[in-house]
């Protein structure tokens, strides 16, 4: 199983939204991380077909997935960053109609429907109308319907946004359940979320593509060079201007630092274990 | 406040559907009055539209008279010659005066017509006899002493009038009173959205946390909205006033009003005629105006508000062809549209004892009492309102 | 696919809408039908009721005969003199082929009857006729068979007379139930979702069209069936093979049809006019997008088509063929005009079938083509 993306570019009008995005995609768990407008959502678009490349291919197995059409959605599960469903759908109304357009015969969705609501924890209000959920219900009801097809691609745009730390864990312990043997792809801001799910991290910033490899890897990249001081204000100043800061925190009349690049000279640094969040910060901003 | 205003309309006219619904109505108004023109204006070979603008203007007096007798031999007009006469000739005024006359009388046209003085008290009879018939399609009768009175005013009527070529004014005052009730569907779907919360001119829980979210900007909302409606009201005219005005030139203001509406007993111009009428329909408009926003307080979503409304001004309208007059005249449509049961009234007329009260008297009346009914009413929403 | 088709509908009319439409239907057509029989109720000069309608209208079931001759000349000597609705409409019937009473027929006159009515019905209805068409006419007259066949049809008549105001009602109002099939409201955004689907992007579109069909059929055949219906059941379903001659209404008319057969050409002329609006409001919403917009240019097509001024040659050629003036479907019967399509005559009712067809297609192409245009999908 093997999507690949050769040559991609997306442009609107002015902007190139995308530029020159080469991916292989195999099974496995992949995030899909950058600021906002950084064209992640426009990348899922494509990939499901919502929307079309301006130039270059995507290709699933070798076949073009725009050629494939119906076939290949047929394999896709989608979940979009904003979606609001039809007033008068129940959970049940709403995953029925999902079903039906994924081109699930009748029997198997009625069989399919209690199992995915039981899986995300929604069977209780499966009658009850989708507008009195809560936002973390939404989201995993957006879940029940992008796995109901059992897809052999998954693509989650932004699928924690908006959720407590409850709700995040317990999101991403229903993406680790089923992500054996499929191409998930979920972008989020929360690097937490992605440590925790994906072993593949793909950084996107202004269309084009910065980062594609094993999270580790990158990790590595940013071995001995993760710091922590407790200073001043005046001190902060100087530190600020010459190294890139990943968190500050303040302790009364001082600062806790934590910041990457070269030990900054004349202060007492304590190395640090280096995150994902750590690389993001080096790299991007 | 002044400043709530001022945001409140520039979120209006943002709106797309807004500026969408005007767009509409100025394009389905220019459609429908050239549609009209070639329509009503057509010769008998349906082919080219004329107008004839210059005309024989001036007092209806004896000279005038005679001159209609020495040019055009009217004694010896039959039935068809009079139709075309009134149709197309720049004397249609004149002749429709003197048909209204004819059509009362007994008399034959020449001792109608043998001098004003004559003329003119056959006409007065007319109008009388006219009156006293409309009155019987009426849901009151006027008794002897009502009738005295209203001859009495009939008395006073100025004469010679004035005629003159209106026929732009004339089709202007037709077509306001077809296309007249468009105005009121676009305020339905302007305004339906102003109160709820699902549309982004509505309220939203910003709003209603704010220090002057509720009262002040609610009251905001209601002015807005009277001021948005004033407007769409004021380019349906515009753009009525100037194709009449291009089609047919708006000649005729001046003219007496018994020029245009034959039995009316005021002594003004058509002009002013016009301008009574045009009051009449910005009362319904703004009527229908502050039911809309009710609706909408009440409802709080868009889709339902807007179908309430339309379907409430369709009502409305559907009422106006009842043949029970009291529902009638009670209907906000019926005082803009002035669908009289003859075609020649201006006006009619209720009686308290012997005081004689103009029904655009008791048309603001009734507007009034709507009118503190509809605020009472929204007034009410405004501490209760929730976004649920 | 008939499985997405019934998931569309479902998503657009509820059970609970579909019996709030129809408890409206029944309503009406009960106070309709009771406003009706009340028109039976006869009354002397002194406004005094000598005659309920259901006595009327019973007594007049009885009677079935043929307008001819000795009918005629029984009428003529006034041998049936009572007010029931049987011998009312004889009277009338005959009084309409003569300018003189009755009573002043001569022998002659009575005789004469049917050839003096075939020569007035022929021309009633050439008045806008061609002379080509005028002959045609007369061909069309001729079948008609004489003497007419009266009796009681009092159910098929108000039902055929009455069925213009819920037809044109259902014909202005279904078009707006359909907007959601294709135009978005501001707060629902489920269009990506369905578009990544397998059958969302053709296969939705031409399932949402089929839905539009079949919404619109389902409540035009059940809210005439219950008018039909509860009418019939207040008059009776006697007289449906009578000929429409046999009424006053269309005593003149050239077309020979039976009450039954003119219901149903007028109901399918209804359900044609209501097919036209539906792509029409089909092709609205697909190109505005949202359902507040597509339903004020809705509004604001049907106020030009009902508003248009329109002189007698530009009705002949477009008025009479927009939806709301379908349903006015006494054009069909009173002087009805006539069309020619590569040298043949054709009737107006067949002409608006035709034409509402030949527009439903084109609509429909134009829907499915800018439908699939914004998801960039190519006709195949």
């Amino acid at each position: 199983m093997i999507l690949q993306i050769t040559n991609l570019y997306k442009s609107y009008r002015s902007k190139e939204a995308l530029q020159d995005i080469n991916l292989i995609l195999t099974a496995g768990t992949y995030g899909l991380l950058g600021e906002n407008g950084a064209g992640k959502s426009t990348l899922m678009r494509i990939l499901t077909t919502i929307d079309f490349p301006t130039k270059g291919t995507i290709t699933f197995d070798g076949e073009d997935i725009i050629k494939l059409d119906e076939n290949y959605r047929e394999m896709i599960g989608y979940m979009p960053q904003d979606y609001t469903v039809y007033p008068s759908f129940t959970a049940q109304n709403f995953l029925e109609y999902m079903g039906v357009l994924k081109g699930i015969p009748k029997e198997e969705l009625d069989k399919k429907i209690p199992e995915v609501l039981a899986f995300v924890n929604l069977s209780e209000v499966a009658n009850k109308k989708v507008k009195s959920f809560s936002g973390g219900m939404k989201r995993r009801l957006g879940i029940a319907q992008a796995i109901i097809n059992d897809p052999k691609i998954l693509i989650l745009d932004e699928p924690t946004s908006g959720l407590d730390a409850k709700e995040r864990i317990r999101f991403s312990n229903i993406i680790s359940a089923m992500s054996k043997d499929k191409i998930v792809i979920l972008s989020t801001h929360i690097m937490s979320d992605i440590e925790a799910i994906s072993n593949h991290l793909i950084i996107i910033n202004k269309g084009q593509l910065i980062e594609a490899t094993e999270i580790e890897n990158l990790v590595e990249k940013v071995k001995g060079k993760v710091w922590e001081v407790v200073i001043d204000q005046e001190q902060f100043n100087l530190l600020s201007k010459e190294r890139n800061v990943i968190r500050r925190k303040q302790e009364g009349e001082n600062i806790r630092v934590r910041y990457v690049g070269e030990p900054y000279e004349g202060l007492e640094n304590q190395s640090l274990e280096p995150t994902l969040e750590d690389y993001y910060v080096s790299v991007c901003l | 406040m002044k400043e709530i205003v001022i945001i409140e309309w520039k979120k209006l006219w943002h709106s797309k559907l807004t500026v969408l619904a005007v767009v509409l109505l100025i394009i389905t108004c220019i459609f429908l009055n050239f549609a009209t023109f070639f329509v009503f204006e057509a010769d008998s070979s349906g082919r080219n539209a004329t107008i004839r603008k210059e005309a024989k203007g001036g007092m209806l007096n004896q000279e005038y008279i005679d001159y209609l007798i020495e040019s055009l031999d009217v004694y010896e007009l039959d039935a068809a010659a009079w139709y075309d006469l009134l149709q197309h000739e720049s004397y249609s005024n004149a002749f429709q005066f003197i048909g209204f006359v004819k059509d009362y009388s007994d008399n034959q046209l020449q001792d109608i017509l043998s001098n004003e003085e004559s003329f003119y008290q056959q006409y007065k009879m007319a109008v009388s006899k006219e009156i006293e018939h409309a009155n019987l399609f009426n849901w009151f009768s006027y008794t002897a002493e009502h009738m005295a009175r209203i001859d009495n005013k009939i008395e006073q009527i100025q004469t010679p009038i004035e005629v003159g070529y209106n026929r732009g004014i004339g089709m202007f005052i037709y077509q306001y009173n077809t296309l007249y009730v468009l105005v009121l569907f676009v305020i339905s779907f302007v305004l339906s959205s102003i109160f709820t919360c699902d549309s982004p001119q509505g309220i939203d829980e910003l709003t209603l946390a704010l220090k002057k979210g509720r009262k002040q900007n609610f009251n905001a909302r209601i002015i807005t909205g009277n001021i948005v409606a004033l407007t769409i009201y004021a380019i349906f005219i515009g753009v009525m006033l100037i194709q009449h005005a291009l089609m047919y030139s708006l000649q005729g203001w001046g003219n007496s009003l018994q020029s245009y509406w034959v039995t009316a007993i005021y002594n003004i111009s058509l002009g002013s005629g016009v301008l009574i009428i045009l009051a009449h329909g910005l009362l319904t408009v703004l009527l229908v105006t502050n039911l809309v926003m009710l609706i909408s307080i009440v409802i709080k979503r868009a889709k339902i508000a807007t179908l309430l409304s339309i379907t409430v001004v369709g009502a409305l309208i559907q009422l106006t062809n009842t043949s029970n007059p009291l529902l009638l005249q009670l209907n906000p449509v019926y005082f803009a549209t002035q669908r009289f049961n003859s075609r020649w009234g201006f006006e009619f007329y209720y009686f308290i004892g012997n005081i004689m009260i103009p029904y655009t008297v008791i048309v603001l009346m009734l507007g009034c009492l709507y009118f503190f009914v509809i605020r009472l009413l929204t007034v009410k929403q405004y501490k209760r309102y929730t976004l649920q | 696919m008939k499985e997405i088709i019934k998931i569309e509908i479902k998503r657009i009319i509820r059970l609970k809408n579909l019996l709030v439409i129809i408890g409206f239907v029944f309503m009406y057509s009960i106070i309709s039908s009771i406003n009706a029989i009340n028109q039976y109720h006869v009354y002397d000069s002194s406004n005094q009721r000598i005659l309920s309608a259901r006595e009327n209208l019973s007594e007049s079931k009885k009677h079935q005969f043929a307008l001819d001759e000795e009918m005629i000349k029984d009428t003529v000597a006034r041998k049936n003199t009572n007010p029931h609705l049987y011998n009312r409409l004889v009277s009338t019937l005959i009084a309409a082929n003569y300018d003189v009473y009755v009573e002043d027929l001569s022998a002659d006159e009575i005789e004469t009857f049917y050839s003096r009515w075939i020569a007035a019905t022929t021309v009633n209805s050439a008045k806008t006729l061609s002379q080509k068409d005028i002959k045609s006419m007369e061909e069309m007259v001729a079948r008609i068979p004489v003497p007419i066949q009266l009796g009681y049809a009092e159910g098929w008549k108000n039902v055929n007379d009455r069925m213009v105001d819920i037809v044109t009602s259902l014909v202005l109002i279904t078009p707006f139930l359909v907007i959601p099939l294709f135009a978005k409201d501001p707060k629902t955004n489920m269009t990506d979702l369905c578009t990544a689907t397998k059958y969302g992007k053709k296969d939705l579109t031409k399932a949402r069209i089929i839905a539009g069909f079949t919404i619109a059929s389902i409540i035009y055949v059940i809210a005439l069936s219950i008018f039909a219906l509860t009418t019939l059941l207040f008059f009776g379903f006697d007289g449906a093979n009578l000929p429409i001659q046999s009424s006053l209404h269309y005593f003149f008319s050239p077309i020979n049809l039976t009450y039954f057969q003119q219901f149903l050409w007028n109901a399918c002329i209804g359900w044609a006019a209501l097919l036209t609006l539906i792509t029409l409001t089909l092709l609205v919403s697909v190109i505005s997008k949202k359902v507040l917009t597509a339903a004020l240019v809705l509004v604001f097509i049907i106020a030009i088509m009902i508003l248009t001024p329109m002189d007698s040659n530009l009705h002949y050629y477009i008025g009479i063929f927009f939806p709301h003036n379908m349903t006015n479907f006494t054009n069909y019967y009173a002087s009805p005009f006539m069309y020619h399509i590569f040298g043949s005559t054709i009737l107006p009712h067949y002409m608006a079938i035709l034409v509402s067809t030949v527009v439903v297609s084109i609509f429909t192409t134009l829907t499915v083509w800018i439908s699939l245009k914004s998801l960039k999908q190519p006709l195949k």
